[in-house]
């Protein structure tokens, strides 16, 4: 794509937002409702801004990303290496499968009084709910690029004297690498779309803990903000392991 | 024409490289009246001899191919080299794969040296080693790309250099150039054989095209199918390269198109 391209699509990008925006702002400016149920984007950003510190916005986002790392670290992690070795070891997925197959469907909200239970009420239990989010989608790609390699690959590493663990190092996780990249961007979507439940869980600090309580103080401009910071943590966070995965695998792989 | 050229070979004279030996190949799973993959296949390859293996889709030419690799376990009988039974692949058996096999995460010269991986070589002589395949197999100027910005005829050239890599003693060869073009096809069985006289190895290539069996081979067995059986073998005492109009290779192309019906 050349460079002009590029800019002429950023371009209607932006022109997109701001026409949303500006609907927004005309509605609310001119629709009838009332300020303090339906206020334009503009005041209602601008009166939060100074109604909550800047210092108290950066420490919402700090620990709210960091409950959110991890949990999808630890999920990610788990979820790569269980469909890894279950992909590859007849066995072992045997085993696992139906068990996994049981719990997915289950929304990672559901185990939250379970988590009040087992964890308490402190940073683990809202780890915990993340870590299920991020858990299922790293999993059930990963297995599925396990499972799903072309064995022409395989049997070509065999007949370079490739077998057992140094086969599935040297050939099945290379190969395997483009849907455990689709998994982990999922699976970082998923954990920031239950961040705000898990915030839910006595919390007094996190990007979802301000939008819960700016309700209870009927304060619509900052929930409106914190809405909208969590859209652009999403964003740029997920921006940012999009640019680190095509420069990995964009090499050889259509990212 | 001479009398003895395009007779049906019997055994070979020279030191024999490959035998294979009352193999047999039967799926268990499947129906127990169906016939077998293959039946009773007896074949010799003298050490540098070039084998072609010919027959229609299903007569088991690259099942039987995969045996001798050490790929898939016979049912009966037994492949050895050198007078050794072949109990699994790797150990000096270099293979070509009809579709793309490459390593697609992995440059042309970095799936090169993958295949001399397991030589006792350094890091640098192992690079070295690829660099001078890759020359071989005519990429020089391609190394740095990836499999997917290749053409299927270079992708090709880089399998047969990554399979040479491994310093094989035998190279076997499944459908090589069955997924390409025609024109690509006849040039590639001129490198084929040009890389083959500067790297003399004991060949079995699959082919279900009978002419480049014709131009390739020293001898080419014929497959029938259901059982898989080798019908006939043809020697070919002709020089390479071989002109496809030669009336040698014009009257065998049709002794074999016989065989297959």
């Amino acid at each position: 794509m050349s460079a002009s391209v590029r800019w002429r699509d950023a371009a209607l990008g932006g022109i997109g937002t701001l026409a949303v925006l500006a609907l927004w702002e005309a509605a609310a400016r001119w629709g009838g409702a009332s300020p303090l149920v339906f206020p334009p984007p503009s005041t209602a950003v601008v009166g939060a801004l100074e109604r909550v510190p800047g210092d108290v916005l950066v420490g919402h986002v700090t620990i709210s990303l960091q409950r959110i790392v991890l949990g999808f670290v630890a999920g990610a992690t788990l979820g790569v290496v269980l469909a890894v070795a279950g992909g590859w070891y007849r066995i072992l997925g045997n085993l696992m499968r139906p068990i996994v197959e049981l719990l997915r469907p289950i929304p990672p909200l559901a185990w939250i009084p379970m988590a009040i239970v087992w964890f308490g009420l402190g940073e683990s239990s809202k780890v915990f709910v993340i870590f299920l989010a991020a858990f299922f989608p790293v999993f059930t790609n990963a297995w599925k690029g396990v499972t799903g390699i072309d064995p022409v690959l395989l049997r070509a590493g065999q007949t370079m004297d490739l077998t057992g663990p140094a086969l599935l190092f040297k050939v099945a996780l290379p190969a395997a690498m483009p849907d455990i990249a689709t998994g982990l961007r999922i699976g970082w979507g998923l954990s920031f779309g239950v961040l705000v439940a898990a915030e839910l869980i006595a919390a007094d600090s996190g990007m979802g803990y301000m939008i819960m309580n700016a309700r209870q103080l009927a304060d619509v401009g900052t929930i409106i903000l914190g809405i909208l910071m969590i859209g652009a943590a999403n964003l740029v966070t997920d921006w940012a392991i999009g640019a680190v995965i095509r420069r990995r695998l964009g090499t050889w792989h259509p990212v | 024409m001479s009398g003895l050229t395009g007779a049906p070979a019997t055994g070979d004279a020279a030191r024999p490289k490959i035998e294979v030996v009352g193999l047999a190949k039967r799926y268990a799973d499947v129906d127990a009246a169906q016939p077998a993959v293959l039946e009773r296949i007896d074949l010799t390859v003298a050490e540098n001899e070039f084998v072609s293996l010919v027959g229609r889709s299903g007569c088991g030419k690259t099942t039987l191919l995969n045996i001798i690799a050490g790929l898939i376990a016979p049912s009966a009988g037994e492949v050895r080299v050198d007078g050794k039974a072949v109990t699994g692949p790797g150990g000096g058996k270099g293979m070509v794969f009809q579709q793309q096999a490459l390593f697609p995460w992995l440059t042309a010269l970095q799936n090169v040296e993958f295949g001399a991986r397991t030589r006792a070589l350094s890091p640098a002589a192992r690079r070295r080693e690829a660099e001078q395949l890759i020359d071989l197999v005519g990429l020089a100027g391609y190394a740095e790309r990836y499999p997917a910005a290749l053409s299927g005829g270079m992708q090709q050239r880089v399998a047969i250099a990554r399979a040479l890599a491994l310093d094989p003693q035998i190279l076997l060869m499944d459908e090589p150039f069955g997924a390409l073009d025609e024109i690509t096809r006849i040039d590639m069985q001129h490198e084929l054989l040009r890389v083959w006289s500067s790297r003399r190895k004991t060949v079995v290539f699959v082919t279900h095209s009978i002419s480049e069996a014709l131009m390739l081979s020293d001898r080419v067995a014929v497959m029938r199918a259901h059982p898989g059986v080798i019908a006939a073998e043809f020697r070919i005492d002709l020089p390479r390269p071989r002109q496809r109009t030669h009336a040698e290779i014009v009257a065998l192309h049709d002794r074999i198109w016989r065989h297959l019906n």
